[in-house]
């Protein structure tokens, strides 16, 4: 028995570690089967939010909390459909991801896919509609611009999380993750169709700018990623304003699924020239150089736009001040805004153009940021720039791209968001900031009960931080998260700088650890990473003020610019002191770093071993 | 027997145990993930990067040494365009204005792939020795290579290394540029002009994906695909002038996480989490 037991033991232990042994047994009775497939017709109807469920009530603060879905529900008409009585159609392909583990729910031959809200395949019909309906959009815009060509596999319900992702697997397939709001049960990111065109988006965005392995965005934060954001922001919200009704913003991007899913904490963003909290929102009076603590002013205009969160979750009267301390402005979603601003900017310039047109404003810029990505550079990871994208260069090649007749037009929008026609930093602008307590210059962090979570979350070995407790010091056989304090001289702030970092003279005593900790790992003596911008001198006077309630303690430095810099290890450089490291040795970290707009500043940090 | 079963139960875990996390233990790190070069621009003089113009110039691209045939190159394709290269003087990338680049002769459409694919290989081969184009790791011979897509205004050739049929990654990448007349405007280079393979395939497909599946926590998904890609993983080299490590592997996305089996060993050689939110 006992033998029994343990042999059983070891098989399920096998069993669990392959992935197997957890499917059947949780299939939905309504998943298809290969008996399902039968034939039908390539159209059918469905329920759907069009596109959400607080837009459809017209109500501005609808709750999903209290929420009577089915009755806001509207008939739709599916197009494309494969004629096997499942959502399988030409340009999606829609799946059950936590009720049939990937199967089809959703399935009815005689087309009559009529769901409650509150039966999971409500949200796959819903889904097919969005999905289906925004490709062939973008297919409409003529042959080659629709990428890819073959159908992108939508999982709804694919997993309780409040999120939803886009990824790409080795065999080709692109899928679409839409969750489950764990914070609001009940309610899904299906529900939105902002979100549903957004992850498509991706697919497409992706897809076009290489359709093998790179992706638009390298580093955890990057740019390039916050552009690939600001597009999927920008064409859903593009596609769906014909959509919204006079009573709600068509610039506010996803009002249901981030706007309410998490109590009391909207994660909505938008294109207009400033956030949520401005005094002045939504005419964002002063754009593009309106920064003022004292009257609560931000611009979403480059570089000093950059990561100011959209929404307002901030407490009177300093909101300004508020928003400052808000701990992801480095974060792609937070970063992406203005350059999804600038896109709809266009656009608006676009419709002016063309009298106000809007299908012709729509095609227009939807061509026109499709082939801009398509000419954007692509990233030389071997021994170049693995992430030579940002905004500016959006921007330029944007300009090349546009048709002569919207050159006027696209030109101005993106001069105003300071995309184009901007001015330069000067020459040695790069300076050395004083850093934080007990290290000058740098931050380091060596908490074991820091560290290890950080690294066992993103799935990598905790093992590798063998010291016992932290004192923020390099040491003989630590391993440490690091961070420099690099400091702005220039008046102007400093976009995207791409910081690479060289042990000089090399140190086999102080190394980096690999690509697998190190995203921008280049040798044992050199890595490289992105952070978000860096203050300049005039942006830190606009946002001071006497009043204590309202002045925003930055200054021009990068740990004065994001004060949350050191609480992920987004931007951290992973280094490992050797135990027979010499203590009182200084080694020496210099820095080459490249922001976006300006030259090359050369600097270097030096930091005793102890 | 109540021991014995024991015994077996615990043999099990602990050879599990080892099997699944060799590659975490110490002295069995991955392996380093080093190049061999300097990062463009970092070791010669650079030219201010910063203009308020249009492309080429509106990002940093920096004219370095200039290897014997760039100029020859230039005059045939186009005088303004602006190169990139390593120290070494290999070309890592070049673009140029549609407006001054050297038209594609005869009837050229963007739209048609065989006239874009017959475009990109003649670039290509002009610019062979710049890239250092070596026939033992070529671009073309994989079954899914080069990839066209275009349409009347632009055309882009996707071309990727590989050795012996096997492709190339995370390097190995060629894109080509060409306008709507067969004008060069873009060519982006990651190819590894050198390359010692330093292990053969000792597991199959199932077993790394065994590995693979531990490394991604878990995330409350249903979303699990294990679909093991045969791939050589290159590593850079740990010093300068040193030949890149390739590593016969299989590529896998594990709910959104990519990861890297050694195929020789079975270590994880690489992961990262791949989700686009």
């Amino acid at each position: 028995m006992a033998l029994r037991t343990s042999i059983f033991l070891c098989l399920c232990a096998i069993a669990l570690t392959s992935g197997c042994g957890k499917k059947d047994s949780l299939l939905a009775d309504f998943c298809a089967t290969d008996s399902s497939y039968q034939p039908s017709a390539n159209t059918a109807a469905a329920y759907a939010f069009q596109p959400d469920p607080m837009v459809r009530s017209g109500v501005q603060n609808f709750s999903p909390r209290t929420a009577r879905y089915d009755d806001l529900r509207d008939q739709v008409a599916l197009s494309h459909l494969g004629g096997n009585s499942v959502l399988e159609g030409s340009y999606v392909d829609v799946r059950n991801g936590l009720r049939c583990q990937g199967g089809y729910g959703a399935n009815d031959p005689k087309g009559r896919f009529l769901y409650s809200h509150s039966d999971s395949r409500f949200q796959e019909a819903m889904t097919y509609y969005y999905g289906d309906s925004y490709r062939s959009f973008l297919d409409s815009l003529g042959t080659g611009i629709l990428q890819p060509t073959t159908p992108v596999e939508i999982w709804a319900h694919c997993t309780n999380q409040d999120n939803a992702f886009f990824a790409r697997f080795p065999d080709g397939k692109e899928l679409v993750c839409l969750g489950d709001s764990v914070a609001s049960p009940g309610s899904s990111y299906s529900d939105d169709g902002e979100v549903t065109v957004h992850e498509l988006e991706h697919a497409t965005t992706i897809h076009t700018y290489s359709p093998t392995g790179d992706s638009l965005g390298y580093f955890w934060y990057d740019e390039a990623g916050a552009l690939n954001e600001a597009i999927s922001d920008f064409m859903s919200l593009m596609y769906m304003a014909p959509q919204i009704p006079s009573a709600f913003d068509p610039q506010l991007f996803s009002r249901w699924a981030l706007g309410t899913f998490r109590p009391g904490q909207s994660g909505a963003r938008g294109t207009r020239k400033c956030p949520m909290y401005d005094s002045s929102y939504p005419n964002c009076d002063g754009f593009p150089g309106a920064f003022s603590a004292n009257s609560n002013h931000i611009s979403y205009s480059y570089p000093d736009g950059l990561g100011w969160p959209y929404a307002n979750n901030f407490p009177a009267p300093g909101y300004v001040r508020a928003a400052f301390a808000y701990p992801a402005q480095e974060e792609i979603h937070d970063a992406d805004i203005i350059a999804a601003g600038a896109m709809w900017d266009v656009y608006e310039n676009i419709k002016s153009q063309h009298g106000g047109n809007v299908a012709v404003a729509q095609a227009t810029t939807a061509r026109l940021i499709l082939h801009t990505i398509a000419n954007l550079p692509k990233p030389g990871a071997f021994s170049g720039n693995p992430s030579p994208v940002d905004f500016q260069t959006f921007g330029a090649v944007m300009l090349t791209q546009a048709a002569t007749e919207d050159s006027t037009a696209v030109t101005a929008a993106l001069t105003q968001r300071g995309l184009v026609g901007w001015t330069p930093l000067p020459s040695a602008w790069a300076d050395v900031g004083l850093g934080s307590s007990p290290t000058a210059g740098v931050k380091v962090i060596d908490d074991p009960a820091i560290l290890k979570p950080w690294l066992e979350r993103s799935g990598l070995d905790p093992n590798v931080v063998s010291q016992g407790v932290g004192n923020g010091r390099l040491e003989p056989g630590k391993t440490v998260a690091i961070w420099f304090d690099i400091k702005n001289n220039a008046a102007l702030t400093a976009g995207n700088p791409r910081v690479v970092v060289q042990i000089s003279p090399p140190d086999s005593s102080t190394v980096f650890l690999n690509g697998r900790y190190n995203a921008g790992a280049i040798s044992p003596s050199q890595a490289e990473i992105h952070y978000g911008k860096i203050n300049g001198t005039n942006i830190v006077q606009a946002l001071s003020s006497q009043d204590m309630t309202l002045n925003v303690p930055t200054g021009n430095s990068y740990f004065q610019t994001d004060p949350a810099f050191g609480t992920s290890l987004r931007t951290a450089f992973w280094v490992q002191v050797s135990p027979a490291a010499v203590t009182g040795k200084t080694v020496i970290f210099h820095l080459q770093v490249t922001p976006s707009n300006g030259p090359t500043g050369s600097v270097d940090f030096p930091v005793v071993i102890y | 027997m109540k021991r014995w079963g024991l015994a077996l139960s615990v043999a099990v875990a602990v050879f599990m145990y080892v099997h699944h996390f060799r590659h975490l233990m110490p002295g069995n790190q991955p392996e380093s993930v080093a190049r061999a070069f300097e990062p463009a621009g970092f070791t010669t003089s650079v030219a201010n990067p910063v203009t308020t113009s249009v492309p080429p110039a509106a990002f940093p691209i920096h004219a370095m040494t200039q290897p014997v045939g760039w100029e020859k190159f230039r005059k045939k394709f186009g005088d303004d365009l602006v190169a990139q290269f390593s120290p070494e003087g290999r070309l890592l990338n070049m673009r140029g204005h549609a407006e001054h680049s050297a038209m594609a002769s005869g009837e050229f459409r963007a739209d048609d792939p065989q006239k874009a694919l017959a475009r990109a290989r003649e670039l290509l081969a002009e610019a062979a020795s710049l890239i250092k184009l070596r026939p033992e790791l070529p671009v073309e011979s994989t079954s899914d290579h080069p990839i066209y897509q275009g349409d009347e205004t632009s055309a882009h050739v996707y071309f990727h290394e590989s050795s012996a049929g096997i492709p190339l990654a995370p390097f190995g990448s060629i894109s080509v540029d060409i306008g709507s007349k067969g004008e060069l405007t873009g060519l982006y280079s990651d190819y590894v002009p050198d390359l010692k393979i330093t292990n053969e395939r000792k597991i199959g497909s199932e077993e790394a994906q065994v590995r693979a599946l531990a490394v991604s926590p878990e995330l409350g998904t249903a979303l699990t695909r294990g679909n093991g890609k045969s791939i050589v993983w290159v590593l850079r080299p740990e010093q300068p002038g040193g030949i890149p490590e390739g590593r016969h592997a299989f590529e896998f996305n594990v709910q959104g996480t990519q990861v890297i089996v050694d195929a020789g060993t079975g270590a994880v050689l690489f992961s990262k989490d791949r989700r686009v939110y």
